[in-house]
Parts: structure tokens; sequence; C-alpha cells
């Protein structure tokens, strides 16, 4: 019954004013616009079906908006991490349910966040007094080797404190502030981070460490699985999958959460992603990554987002493509930066 | 299954991440919206969707998928967002958890919705600049067609006109049952 309402082959078009109809669907029609229209719609129920489905293609062209929203090779993204990983867990306990369960899964790369509380900071353990060195990352990042060929990045004012050579049975390693490992493979040697308060348990794997936090420890896996414990308690600890984060807080112990962060490596990457990111949120992690005092000012409407990829680039360039999309004004003073609505 | 979705899901059996690239991108903004119209919220319908995916990849080996891949995708998105409805019993949901209990087998208008929705939005993107951007300006960003005028500097008659163009185009490329089943169901 459509098929008579194409545009060749159908004569009561030509009665209604096309202009007319879409100003009848956009609400701008007058009184006697609308009434003109409705005698159209009346005058042939052919004419009512047809506006009706003028009227679904308006409703459901406002509607295909969402799909503006949806970012599919993103989302891809997110959904090819967790397949990745699962699958890879999923080989390496089907291999070891008769053999050591954790050692197994020294085999699963793991990358690891950890928020060591600079007030945790504490005096170098007792086996580490003898042989041990400690490299400290002034001013820049510094990369390093350890002495099992594991590499380890520190980003600007980490300390880390390692052994000239490992133990038999573990490789322990302590580290203030920040630091991203990638820990060779050794099943029989796992490798542990410590802090005062925790215990990192990784076997061959990669994680990130560090220490701005004030009283927390903060574990964040991204693949693979790893133990976070309390220095004096291991018989409590949690077991952290990839996207989980496990955090020491004084005083309320050992919680399990999901990370949501997606720029807590920014550091290393150099890269900082925003979807649709609060103007708050997009501060913090400017602060943190450029090690930076950006305020903002009340006058700012607090529900701006930002959309955008920042790549290896430079404080000043971010801000300035910033004002580009948001109604904003930058002011520099001596210590700060100001962010504020744009007059 | 037809062919295509045979051969697709063998690959995908075989652990080969690209099929599953090529499955999850030609369903995923589709079922994001199907699953929006369940829940409500796109951020929600897109988690729930993701987990579906990541789900239906872990379990390759022993899905038994009778009909289309995407029927049983379509299934899977409708019994997961009822899930999630069901945790979320706090009061402002109520509604729609008594509205959304619809069974499967008679859920048939949202999916329709959500693939006119998707054939609407193809067609966007194809229709000619100057059109394309009126007819979203006054769809997508809720101007009205005065302000739009203004703001491209041209008269409302010629945003009107365009905006008229972009709908003739669309009815043209529309499935006409597509169409008419809505209309009978918005009757209902």
């Amino acid at each position: 019954m459509s098929s008579i309402y194409t545009d060749m082959n159908d004569p009561l078009n030509e009665h209604i004013d096309p202009e007319l109809l879409v100003r009848f669907l956009s609400e701008d029609a007058d009184e006697q616009e609308k009434n003109r229209v409705q005698q159209w719609i009346n005058a042939d129920n052919r004419n009512k079906e047809y506006v009706d489905e003028m009227i679904m293609l308006w409703e459901s062209g406002k509607n295909a908006k969402d799909f503006t929203l949806i970012n599919t090779k993103e989302d891809w993204g997110k959904v090819k991490r967790k397949i990745i990983d699962k699958d890879k867990i999923k080989k390496v306990s089907q291999v070891s349910r008769r053999k050591h369960f954790i050692y197994k899964l020294a085999r699963v790369a793991a990358v690891v966040t950890i928020l060591l509380s600079a007030y945790y900071y504490w005096p170098f353990l007792t086996t580490y007094l003898n042989d041990t060195t400690t490299i400290v990352a002034v001013e820049n990042q510094l990369q390093t080797t350890l002495p099992d060929g594991s590499q380890v990045y520190l980003n600007k004012n980490a300390q880390l404190t390692f052994p000239k050579s490992f133990a038999d049975k573990s490789r322990e390693v302590e580290l203030v502030g920040e630091a991203f490992f990638e820990v060779k493979e050794n099943a029989n040697k796992p490798f542990l981070i410590r802090s005062e308060k925790a215990i990192t348990e990784v076997v061959g794997t990669s994680f990130n460490v560090n220490s701005s936090v004030v009283d927390s420890v903060v574990v964040t896996v991204l693949t693979g699985m790893v133990f976070l414990y309390e220095t004096n308690q291991r018989t409590e600890k949690i077991e952290l999958m990839p996207g989980e984060q496990g955090q020491l807080i004084k005083g309320k112990g050992l919680l399990k959460s999901i990370n949501d962060d997606v720029n807590f490596l920014s550091w290393k990457t150099g890269e900082l992603v925003f979807h649709n990111t609060s103007i708050k949120k997009v501060i913090d992690d400017l602060n943190r990554h450029y090690h930076q005092n950006i305020e903002l000012d009340a006058s700012l409407r607090k529900e701006y987002t930002l959309t955008a990829k920042f790549k290896q680039q430079d404080l000043e360039e971010v801000l300035t493509e910033m004002k580009l999309v948001l109604p904003i004004q930058i002011q520099k003073e001596q210590n700060r930066i100001i962010i504020s609505a744009e007059i | 299954m037809n062919k295509a979705d045979i051969l697709l899901f063998n690959l995908i059996r075989d652990g080969d991440v690209s099929a599953f690239e090529k499955l999850f991108n030609a369903y995923y903004p589709l079922l994001c919206i199907y699953a929006k119209k369940k829940v409500g919220d796109l951020d929600e319908a897109r988690d729930i969707v993701q987990d579906v995916f990541v789900k239906v990849y872990h379990d390759r080996d022993k899905l038994a998928i009778d009909t289309s891949i995407k029927a049983y995708l379509y299934k899977a998105v409708h019994n997961a967002s009822l899930n999630r409805i069901k945790q979320i019993k706090i009061h402002k949901y109520h509604h729609e958890y008594i509205k959304n209990q619809t069974p499967f087998s008679e859920d048939q208008d949202t999916m329709i919705k959500a693939e006119l929705e998707e054939k609407i939005w193809q067609i966007i993107q194809s229709l000619p600049d100057k059109c394309r951007r009126i007819f979203e300006m006054n769809r997508f960003e809720g101007k009205k067609n005065k302000e739009i005028a203004e703001n491209l500097g041209i008269s409302i008659r010629t945003v009107e006109t365009q905006i008229s163009k972009a709908l003739k185009i669309l009815r043209k490329h529309l499935p006409s049952f597509l169409l008419t089943l809505l209309t009978l169901y918005i009757a209902v």
C-alpha cells in the first residue's frame, strides 16, 4: 500500500506544499496552516498514511542522533582487550589445574598500577642493607634494567631500591613514587613490590607503581592477575583481574573496585584521552600529567565536557585546543593557571 | 544460520579476532540503540552490549545458534538488559521495569524501531552536505528553522526546502514495510 506513495507516481503530493508539511512537523505552522494540513489528511486515508509515515520518520530521525554518540572503534578496543585477556587466563588455568595454579599464572603478562602513599615512605628493608642499588628520577623519567632483565620506567620523583642480585626464592623491590615495570617471566621467583603496609605479588608481568595519594595504596590491573595483601597479614589478600583495582586504605583495609580511569598510564604513554569527560576530571588529569596547578574558576559551568585525544603534546597546546572547543579563558599566574568562563 | 553466518562463525570459533571484529562492527551500534530503548541510558546500554560480545566470544565453542547470529545477539542483549534492570531495583527504574518485562518473542517493535533508526542514520550520512547539515541541526541539535536560517545566512524557506528534500530521500530509501509496520505499532 505504500508503494503508490513514491514521488514519481504520487498525485496527492502535488496537493500539499512540502514546505508546509515541514512547518507542520517542525511545529512552526500557524493555525491556518495547521487546518490546511488537517483538511488534506482528512480528504483521503492515503494522505493520512503518508503523514503518519512522515511523523514516524521525523521522530525516528531525532532518535537517530544516538548513533552519533556511539564510538564503535573505541568500544571495540575495550571488548578486544577483555577477550584477549580472558583467553590467556583461560588457557593458563586449563593447563595448570594439577600444578601450582599461582605460579602458572606467571605466564600471563600483567599491567598494574600501584599508588604507594608518600605517607608510607619507610626505611629500606634490612635485606637490602648490603648489596642494594637505589635510583631516583629527579628531573625526568628514567629507565633501568633489573638484575633479572626486567625493565623499569620511573616517573619523575620516583625512587626504586633493588639488590645487585635477587634472592633464590623471590625478587623483591621497593618503590616510592610511580613506575612502570616489565618483569621477566620466572615461575620459580615471584616478583614482590613492597611498601610499608602492602605487598603486590606478580610473577612475570608488567605493572605501574605510584606514590602521590596520601594514606592509600592502589593497584590497577590491565592484563593478567595480581595479588595484593597487607605486609603483616598474608592470609588476607585480594586477587585482581584485568580492569580491576585493589586499594589498601589506612583504617579501611583492602577494597576491590573497577578501574574507570583511562589515563592512569598517561605519564608513560604520553597520551591523554577524553571522551565526554567532565571538565573537572580533565583538569585533574592535566594536573597529574603535567605536574601543574590548574584551577577551575567558580564562573565556569561544571557540566562542560571534553572529547579529545592529546599525544605527546605540551600543556600550552592542550590548553589552546581546549579554548577552541569550550567557551573558556585561561589566565596564568605565578604558581597556578586559572580557567574561567569566557566573557 | 545462513551461509555467510556459518562461515563467519566458524572463523570466530577458531579464535579469529578480526572475524569477531567484523561481527562487532556490523551489529554493535544497532544493539546499543536496542538496549538503550530498554534500559533508558546509552552508557548503560553500551556496557551491556560490550559484555554480551565478550561473553559470546568466550562461549564461542558452546554456542548453539539455530536462527541467525543477529537474532541470537538480539535475544542475548534483550536478556542482559532485563537482568540489568532487575539489578537496578531503585525506584526511578521501577516504571521501566514493568514496561520492559515483555518476553523477547513479543518485542518486535523495539527491534524494528532500532533497525529503522540505524537505516535513517546511514541515509543521513549520505545526504548532500548542505541538506545533511540542515537536517542534523533541526533533528539532532534541536534548533528551530528560523535559528538555522540565521546561523547559515539563508532564508527560512530554503531551510524548509532542504528538510523536505531530506525527508523525501529518507522515505525513498527506506523499505516501505518498516514504515508501515511502525505506523501500525504507533496506532496501537
